[in-house]
């Protein structure tokens, strides 16, 4: 199972999202950003090896930490060596020697947040109660629909207390509201999932349900 | 019913392949490549255009469809053939793929001219051979530049040494400066081969010493 994180716009917790959904479904995390990526970096070979035929996907995973991860490299010119129409056959590499993979997908609405989309077998859709951020969610769930990867779950990232109906309506799917948390954000910032720092906190329970919504969405 | 034409002419070592096709109804072709090159497709965002391969073309005639591409190989005969026709049904058409994404969407990749100066090689994240191993000790950057100096010094005088006519001499001379620059070499490798000899005898001592040290960490550790 391929999963998508991807946004439209940059900066609305897209790979926060990532990182802890993949540690609520034990699966990989796999940072898709091939220009900026975000995802904490090991020594070993990374996302930029496996595209460039330098590494194979499966073994350029870390899996020592409290996530998989199979991180990216962060040089223009390993972005500018890698081959993005790869990607595909790595994601599916990786979920068979792991079972779930979770994707975290450049911002935009460019080839490279199209080729995760397309490899994915569902996505879900983070954004912000913004103006900006909803207008770039829209886009994003159109390229969604042009290379016919399901929506399965919209995430409204540090959102207050609200009604999400008319949000859920304009993308076409339900929508889980996460709320502002401290101990979210210190976990993301030291490369963490927050259900490893904080397992009772409010953030930690919004995953563990997103997580469940998003498998049942899967399965049905 | 499919019927192709085909025209080619040569632009300098390059010979251009136009094709027509026509179906009075929808109709999947294959038409491929018989001239003795590889086929040269045209190319949106630096990947092939849609439904062409190494071998020739794939796609859908509805009325006319115009075909071109490029080959190295010189006009001769009938330069394609059409290979397969079926008509179109719906439910066999593909998926989007990869590529398809990158030539309706765009190349993603930063562009070559952001890399600078750099070549992608000489990123030791990307290039195929790292220049050293990261986590192999290197000596200091002043040793080994002292250790540079000096082999340039000896590639002065191995050419200063190699040459066999007066313009091979008068030449090696001026690369090295003059007559007066030239003494100053020989004087100076002296030196160095008195340097390098010192230098060599202490890292063969210290290279001993450390082959027999033992540090009893663990009584230490114990101990502090």
């Amino acid at each position: 199972m391929i999963l998508a994180v991807t946004a439209g716009k940059g900066g609305v917790g897209k790979s926060t999202v990532a990182l802890n959904l993949a540690a609520e479904l034990d699966a990989v995390a796999v940072d898709a950003d091939l220009s900026m990526a975000d995802l904490p970096t090991g020594r070993g070979p990374d996302l930029h090896d496996v595209l460039a035929g330098r590494a194979s996907a499966v073994e350029a995973v870390d899996d020592s930490g409290s996530v998989a991860v199979l991180a990216c490299g962060r040089s223009l010119a390993g972005a500018r060596a890698a081959d993005p129409t790869a990607l595909g056959d790595a994601l599916d590499a990786v979920a068979n020697q792991y079972g779930r993979v979770v994707v975290d997908c450049p911002a935009g609405a460019s080839s490279d947040a199209g080729i995760p989309l397309l490899a994915a077998d569902a996505c879900v859709l983070v954004t912000r109660p913004t103006e900006a951020a909803l207008a770039d969610a829209l886009r994003a769930r159109e390229l969604a629909r042009a290379v016919e990867t399901p929506l399965a779950r919209v995430v409204l990232n540090r959102a207050p207390e609200m009604t999400t109906a008319d949000i859920a309506t304009a993308l076409g799917a339900p929508v889980t509201r996460l709320p502002e948390s401290d101990p979210l954000a210190r976990a993301q910032r030291h490369g963490q999932p927050v259900s490893a720092v904080a397992p009772d906190c409010p953030a930690s329970e919004r995953f563990a349900a997103l997580a469940a919504d998003v498998h049942s969405a899967l399965r049905s | 019913m499919v019927s192709l034409s085909c025209h080619t002419s040569s632009l300098g070592d390059a010979t251009l392949v136009e094709v027509l096709i026509t179906a009075a109804s929808p109709t999947r072709v294959r038409i491929e490549n018989r001239l003795d090159g590889p086929v040269w497709p045209p190319r949106r965002q630096g990947v092939p255009a849609d439904g062409w391969d190494e071998d020739g073309f794939d796609g859908v005639v509805d009325g006319r469809l115009v075909l071109g591409y490029a080959t190295p190989a010189p006009p001769d005969g009938s330069p394609v053939e059409l290979t397969s026709t079926a008509p179109v049904d719906a439910r066999t058409e593909t998926a989007p793929t990869p590529e398809e994404v990158v030539r309706s969407l765009g190349d993603a990749r930063p562009p070559r001219d952001a890399l600078g100066n750099r070549t992608e090689s000489s990123d030791t994240r990307a290039g195929d051979e790292p220049a050293s191993d990261p986590d192999e000790p290197s000596p200091p950057d002043a040793l080994l530049d002292w250790l540079d100096a000096i082999e340039g010094r000896l590639d002065a005088a191995d050419r200063l040494a190699d040459v066999s006519s007066v313009p091979e001499a008068t030449a090696a001379v001026d690369a090295v400066g003059g007559p007066e620059d030239v003494q100053e070499l020989r004087e100076q490798l002296a030196t160095d081969r008195q340097t390098l000899a010192r230098v060599a005898a202490r890292c063969d001592a210290l290279e001993a010493r450390a082959d027999g040290v033992e540090i009893p960490a663990e009584t230490l550790t114990r101990l502090a």
